[in-house]
């Protein structure tokens, strides 16, 4: 029955993103990645629930958020299946939400004087984290 | 059956059953070892002591006063809760107490036989088994009497009365007509079924009592 | 959202507590926790719930079918398990187990042997077993629960499960309850009550909030959670922020309370922060809440 073939998550208890969040976050890397292919059975909700050892609820809030973004659907007597992905499509939503976000961050860096290359310096040390 | 499994299922100790069972059996040896002896005599009213308190009293205790204490809401030591969520527990309720006064009333009975080896006097093995009834009718007219104290005077009452009924009938020679000895059966089975009756007619009203507040 | 209990103007009066008039359903498939302070109600329901008392008026309806509490069919599905003292103090494991296999057509004495060994008490194989009254609170309510899940049910009522237990076995028991939802594939629900909510937040789903024989607030938790924030700030700006606050307490360094999340945004305009209420927090500000406005 339950065909899945992802990675197992991570779940943080104590983070300030809510636990749903995280879940539907981890299911959407490896759907864009690939990891998890498309018409592929994810985990019953309770089923997810008991192996996370977390509420029923937040399972099914990630579930319902992930089918909102049209990751995945709910099959009737079967569970939840993923998508066809554009995959195109999603990076191109991401690279421009990226923007956004290093547009916001330039425009701190001025505020604080902080130099072109030195944001550049920074991001670089981020990213070895 | 359904009895018997609804008895059951109150799970009271055999162990005391047991144990005086095998009393009884010891002093009913003891009967067969002293019979044609001098002591006979005295083996006697030891034994009808016996006979009229001891079996009828201690049984019907137990499974009378236990399955009243395991439905009882100002009883939390026996598990009311469990028994009033149980699937037809107020049936279970009803039949643990007619199985218990079957038992009784088995052991009453068996008594009987029992005693009917040694007195020699009809009627007064029917005298002992009329005692036995009417106690056990007094414990089922006690059974809703949550208060332990009025409930003790009501048993001690009876029991006294019944030594002393007993005592006056031994101590005298006995020459009461059959017709005596059959009203006296005849009172004795109209009051137990009467007593036997109020017991299962207000189980319903007692397994939905609430806990005093 | 199919309910597997829903009542309607339920109502029981004692001297001095009523409890009702109440009006709730519990969702099917999930895990419902009862949350209130001692005395709000949750055991008085719950044995309404169970048959246990009888209310004075109002209506329940079980799996959508019976309105019977007393019905055979209604207690064969359900699995209850009392606070305290639930079965006769002298009673052992194998007294357990036989009045259950009487009393219930579900009970299957292989699952109570195993359970019992998984909860670590001893179950009705073992040689020498010690009657309830010389376990302490903890073991008691292991073999009771044992006793319980080794029925085969569509809904557990439970009543204070987790309190006797230790941080260890409240852990286990939210996986037996994860276990048993997984198991059920949204057709078994659980409903448990309990004041001590913190350990037992991630079994919750929904939850019901008591105080003084009302209900004061339901929801799923994570619905819950978006509904309220919890405020801090600094106690210069307390009394321009106090309307907003549904509950709080002040000190000389800081306040802090419960508010509509709706509200967040004036708040941080008063210079306070807001955060996300784990359901430990939630619950301390909602029973906060009604106990000031009663």
């Amino acid at each position: 029955m339950n065909s899945y073939g992802g990675e197992r998550l991570k779940i943080m208890q104590n983070s300030d993103v809510p636990i749903y969040k995280q879940i539907a976050a981890q299911f959407k890397e490896q759907i864009i990645n690939g990891k998890i292919a498309e018409g592929e059975l994810l985990p019953s909700i309770r089923g997810l629930a008991r192996d996370l050892k977390i509420s029923v609820i937040t399972t099914m809030k990630a579930y319902e958020l992930m089918t909102e973004e049209g990751l995945i659907s709910a099959v009737q007597g079967k569970g939840y299946i993923v998508n066809a992905q554009d995959r195109e499509m999603i990076r191109e939503q991401h690279l421009r939400t990226l923007e956004q976000h290093l547009q916001n961050a330039m425009d701190e860096a001025r505020l604080a004087g902080v130099s072109p290359d030195e944001l550049v310096e920074m991001i670089n040390v981020l990213y070895k984290v | 059956m359904k009895i018997l499994r609804s008895y059951k299922l109150y799970s009271f100790g055999h162990r005391r059953i047991i144990i005086l069972a095998a009393w009884f059996a010891v002093v009913a040896a003891c009967g067969f070892t002293l019979k044609n002896t001098a002591a006979f005599e005295d083996f006697l009213s030891g034994f009808v002591g016996v006979q009229h308190m001891v079996i009828p009293c201690v049984l019907s205790i137990i499974a009378l006063n236990g399955t009243l204490l395991a439905n009882s809401p100002n009883q939390s030591n026996f598990g009311y809760k469990f028994f009033r969520s149980l699937p037809n527990a107020e049936k279970h309720f009803r039949r643990a107490v007619l199985g218990g006064n079957i038992i009784s009333l088995l052991e009453t009975a068996f008594v009987a036989v029992v005693g009917s080896f040694y007195l020699e006097s009809t009627l007064m093995l029917m005298f002992s088994v009329v005692v036995s009834v009417v106690f056990l009718s007094i414990m089922n007219f006690v059974t809703y009497v949550e208060n332990y104290f009025v409930k003790l005077v009501l048993l001690m009452v009876t029991i006294g009365f019944a030594g002393g009924i007993v005592g006056f009938f031994g101590e005298q020679e006995v020459t009461a007509s059959d017709d005596v000895v059959l009203y006296a059966l005849i009172a004795c089975a109209a009051v137990y079924a009467g007593s036997l009756l109020y017991v299962l007619l207000n189980s319903k009203k007692f397994t939905r009592k609430e806990r005093k507040k | 959202m199919e309910s597997i209990i829903s009542a309607s103007g339920l109502v029981k009066s004692y001297s001095k507590f009523t409890l009702g008039e109440l009006d709730f359903a519990v969702p099917k498939g999930f895990a419902t926790a009862l949350i209130g302070a001692n005395g709000a109600g949750k055991t008085t329901l719950i044995d309404i719930l169970c048959g246990v008392i009888h209310a004075n008026s109002g209506e329940i309806s079980y799996f959508g079918e019976f309105t019977d509490p007393d019905s055979p069919a209604v207690r064969e599905r359900i699995g209850y398990c009392a606070a305290a003292g639930f079965f006769p103090t002298n009673w052992k494991a194998k007294n357990i187990a036989s009045s259950f296999e009487i009393a219930y057509k579900n009970f299957d004495r292989g699952n109570f042997a195993r359970i019992c060994d998984e909860l670590g008490v001893e179950s009705h194989l073992a040689k020498k077993q010690l009657p309830m009254y010389k376990l302490s609170d903890g073991n008691r309510m292991r073999t009771a629960l044992a006793a319980v899940f080794a029925r085969e049910t569509d809904l557990l009522i439970l009543d204070e499960p987790g309190s006797t237990l230790d941080p260890l076995m409240r852990d286990r028991l939210c996986d037996k309850f994860r276990e048993y939802l997984d198991r059920g594939d949204g057709e078994k629900s659980i409903i448990f009550s309990t004041h001590n909510i913190a350990d037992m937040e991630n079994a919750t789903d929904y939850a019901v909030f008591m105080g003084n024989g009302k209900i004061i607030e339901t929801g799923f938790v994570d619905d819950l959670k978006e509904k309220y924030i919890i405020v801090r700030g600094d106690p210069e700006n307390f009394p321009a922020a106090r309307e907003l606050l549904l509950s709080y307490s002040v000190n000389s360094t800081t306040f802090e309370g419960l508010a509509y999340a709706e509200n967040s945004e004036k708040l941080r305009l008063l210079g306070a922060v807001t955060e996300r209420p784990s359901l430990q927090t939630l619950s301390v500000g909602i029973l906060k809440y009604a106990e000031g406005k009663r």
